[in-house]
Parts: structure tokens; sequence; C-alpha cells
């Protein structure tokens, strides 16, 4: 690179060689007004595309974080420290949510259907509709008052004996429905049972065991029903309470009533 | 200019004009993007023309896609007219590279081919020149030279850039496009009887 290549100038601008190219240069092009207003067209939706690229751009990965990143807090993947972070955040987000969804869905069933509710708040009755267990849905479980109140024998919290049951050929379906659903909660009742038609403490095997051993025999398994099993079942009963009021106020609710009617 | 601008005249020059335009345009007025169109069309055109002097390659079609780009991306922009120039003339190289590079690619049928199934296609009909003898006869010439050098001096000579634009354009510095200028012109003025031309 020479510095007379540099500095030499610009000597083709005035060159009688490049006159025709300069001529040639300077000739306007019959140009389409058809191409411009095509370019137009394009100039103007340029403005929309360019927002909506901004829009795409910021909006999708935006949402793609919010579901992505709880998920990933939840799922165990983050470390701990910061899935607690995203959880506490979370908490502290939806509870004003929650609350006003309650509000609204307290406000709309009100307007809805007040009669059908008791309760002010909409949230109870749901859970007692669906809920079985007693640890959620305390107000299903009646108190002693209110079995006193009620004709429905339903005694969860005192152990009151169930009443006997006669042998009957034909159980109703409501019982054998429970039994198959529960088959721990109907071997302490055949227990229960034996005891109340002996009236003593020593229960008999041979009064419970011609029909209710047969069907313990088939819910446990066992072909011969022994009194050593329903013993068992007792001291099974006696280690786990929780669940007992829970069989017996299940077992009260509906098919108590009939052993009641079977026993009138 | 001096004259005008030390009387106050109301007549803008053409340098303001263009840098209004350019102003408004990218504001998004369409008035302005007009007057941009119709300034560097027709430069932009031969340029093309003289790019892709006996090729198959469109060079209308160059220019409508360069624009189109310009149309999309002028709120982008930012500078002056003269950077607009030279964005403008950049767009336009890199669409002729990536059409050649495109048409290299397609095979070409074989000459039997071609007599068999004559198929006026884009790669069998070689474009029109609009310039006289004389000019297909220079640009002929200019093609001949290497590429960077044929480049610049068709940048130089028919778009009328200048050495700073054409630095920006085919993205060498100023002294790089002077020393190309300078050995492009020698050899074409050998090849095109430079004797005369001295005379």
């Amino acid at each position: 690179m020479n510095n007379n290549e540099i500095n030499s100038p610009d000597d083709f601008a005035n060159d009688p060689l490049f006159e025709s190219l300069r001529a040639f240069a300077a000739e306007p092009v019959t140009a389409r007004e058809s191409d411009l207003s095509e370019l137009l067209v394009a100039f103007r939706s340029a403005k929309p595309k360019a927002a909506r690229k901004i829009t795409k751009g910021i909006a999708f990965p935006a949402i793609f974080i919010a579901l992505a990143i709880p998920s990933l807090a939840y799922a165990g993947v983050l470390p701990e420290r910061v899935s607690h972070q995203i959880e506490g955040f979370i908490h502290t987000v939806s509870k004003p949510v929650v609350s006003v969804a309650h509000k609204i869905a307290s406000l709309t069933t009100d307007t809805t259907s007040p009669s059908s509710t008791p309760a002010a708040s909409p949230l109870p009755s749901t859970s007692k509709s669906s809920d079985s267990t007693p640890s959620q849905t305390p107000s299903t479980q009646p108190s002693s008052e209110d079995s006193k109140n009620t004709p429905t024998p339903a005694k969860s919290a005192e152990p009151v004996p169930v009443p006997v049951v006669k042998p009957d050929p034909k159980p109703t379906h409501s019982e054998s429905e429970q039994h198959e659903k529960s088959p721990t909660v109907s071997a302490s009742r055949s227990a229960e049972e034996s005891h109340k038609a002996e009236g003593s403490p020593k229960p008999l095997p041979s009064i419970s065991g011609s029909n209710k051993g047969e069907g313990e025999s088939e819910h446990s398994k066992s072909p011969t029903p022994r009194p050593s099993s329903t013993t068992r079942t007792e001291s099974e009963h006696s280690k786990s309470p929780s669940p007992r009021p829970s069989s017996t106020s299940q077992l009260g609710s509906v098919p108590g009533g009939g052993e009641h009617e079977t026993d009138d | 200019m001096s004259d005008q601008s030390t009387f106050g005249s109301d007549k803008p020059s053409p340098e303001e004009v263009l840098s209004d335009a350019l102003a408004n345009a990218r504001r998004g007025d369409e008035a302005g993007f007009t007057i941009l169109w119709r300034h560097h069309n027709s430069k932009l055109t031969r340029f093309a023309q003289s790019r892709l002097v006996n090729s198959s390659i469109d060079a209308d079609e160059i220019v409508s896609e360069t624009w189109l780009n310009v149309a999309r991306d002028l709120r982008k922009f930012e500078g002056g007219p003269s950077e607009f120039a030279a964005w403008l003339y950049t767009i336009a190289r890199h669409r002729i590279i990536d059409a050649v590079r495109i048409r290299d690619r397609q095979v070409r049928p074989t000459e039997e081919l071609e007599e068999a199934f004559w198929i006026p296609s884009a790669l069998n009909v070689e474009r029109e020149f609009a310039g006289t003898e004389e000019v297909r006869r220079i640009v002929a010439a200019i093609q001949k030279l290497p590429p960077a050098q044929s480049e610049v001096l068709l940048l130089r000579i028919v778009s009328d850039l200048s050495v700073e634009e054409t630095a920006k354009v085919v993205r060498k510095n100023a002294n790089s496009v002077r020393v190309l200028a300078h050995r492009g012109l020698a050899t074409l003025r050998e090849s095109l009887g430079g004797a005369s031309a001295h005379e």
C-alpha cells in the first residue's frame, strides 16, 4: 500500500473513459409506481409487526417462566433454598388470591342457592358432601347431644355397642357395600355383635360364626372362623381408636339405621 | 449552497431535504419514504444491473428485496443521509451475494437438456443489459477485475458514493478503498486503451 495510491486523487470523476458509464448511471430508471405502492404497504405494516414481535418476545417467555419455575420448585428439581423462597412467594401471593376467590364463590353461592347451604361459607358444605374423613369434617360427626335428639343411632363419640343383628339371609345392599369397602371394620363389627348377642364378655364363635364368620372369612381370606381371630381384631381396635369413630359413624349413618329397623 | 444559507433562502438544499425525509420516514411518514425511494432507486438499480451483467439473476428483484428490507427496518435505523446510503447499498450487496450463492447451488441443465426441453427459466435466460455497447464494454472490463476492486469502482462511479460511504459498504477502511480504486483504475485504463484516455 503506497502513499501515492492512498493520496491519489479520484480522477475518474472527470475521466472521459467513464463518460458513458456515468451517463448510464445518471439515467433515471423507469420505476413502476406499483413497486412503490407495494413498498408503502410493507412500510405501513412494519410497525404493528414490530409491536407484535416485541409482545411475543416478552409475553411468551414471561408466561413460560411463571409456569416453569413454580412447577420445578414443587417437583424438587431446584435447590432447596431457591424452592423454599419460591414456595414462600407463592404462598404470599396465593393467600389474597384465594381469599378473594372464596369471597366471590360465597357471593355467587349465596345469590344462587341460599336455602341449600345452611352455613354462610359454601366451602364446608362442599367438603361435607365430598369428604369422608373425620378429621376434615368434624361437623358431620354427631355429638352425644345430637345423638339424643336425633332418632338415628349415630354413636361415634362414646363406645356404644352396636345392636345385635340377627343372621339375616338377605343382607342389605348398603351393608354389603360397607363390607366390601372396609373389611377391618366389618371384622370389628362382627366381634361387637357377638358380644352383644351373648350378653357375656366371652364371645361365642358358634353364634357369630354361623353367618358372620363366613363373612369374615370371605373378607380376611381365612377359611375357618376362629375366636382368636375375633379377639385379635378387638385388640387391633383398642390399639387404633382413631379410625373407629369414623367407621362406626359410617356404619351408623346409613346401614346402622337399617339394623335398628331390623331390631324393631 | 453556502450562498443560499448565507442569504437565508427558503429553498432547502438536497441534503436538508434528504435529512428531513429520512427523519420523517423513521417516524413512519410515507412521504418521507417516497422521497428516499425516488432519490436512491435509479442509482441502486444501475448498481445492481452493473453487478449482475451477463447474469441470470434479476437485478430488479434484488432492488425490490432491498427496498422491502429497508421498509421493514427503517424505524430501527439511526444516522444521517450518508449513513442511510451506505446502509442501503450494504443491504443490496448482501442480497446480491445471497442470490449468487443460491444460483451457484442450483444444478444447471446440460446443453442437451436445454436443446431438448427449451424452458425459459431464470437459469438459462440471461438478462438484457440496458446500457449501450460502450457501457457494456466498460462494465465487462470492470467485471474482469478482482471482485474487491470491481465492487469499489462500481460503488464509486455508478452509485456515486464517497470513499467513506464505500468503505462502510464493503467493510474496509477508507485507505483500503482508495488503494483498491487506484489499482482497479490503472488496470482498467490498460485494458480499455489507457493511452487514448490519458491523451
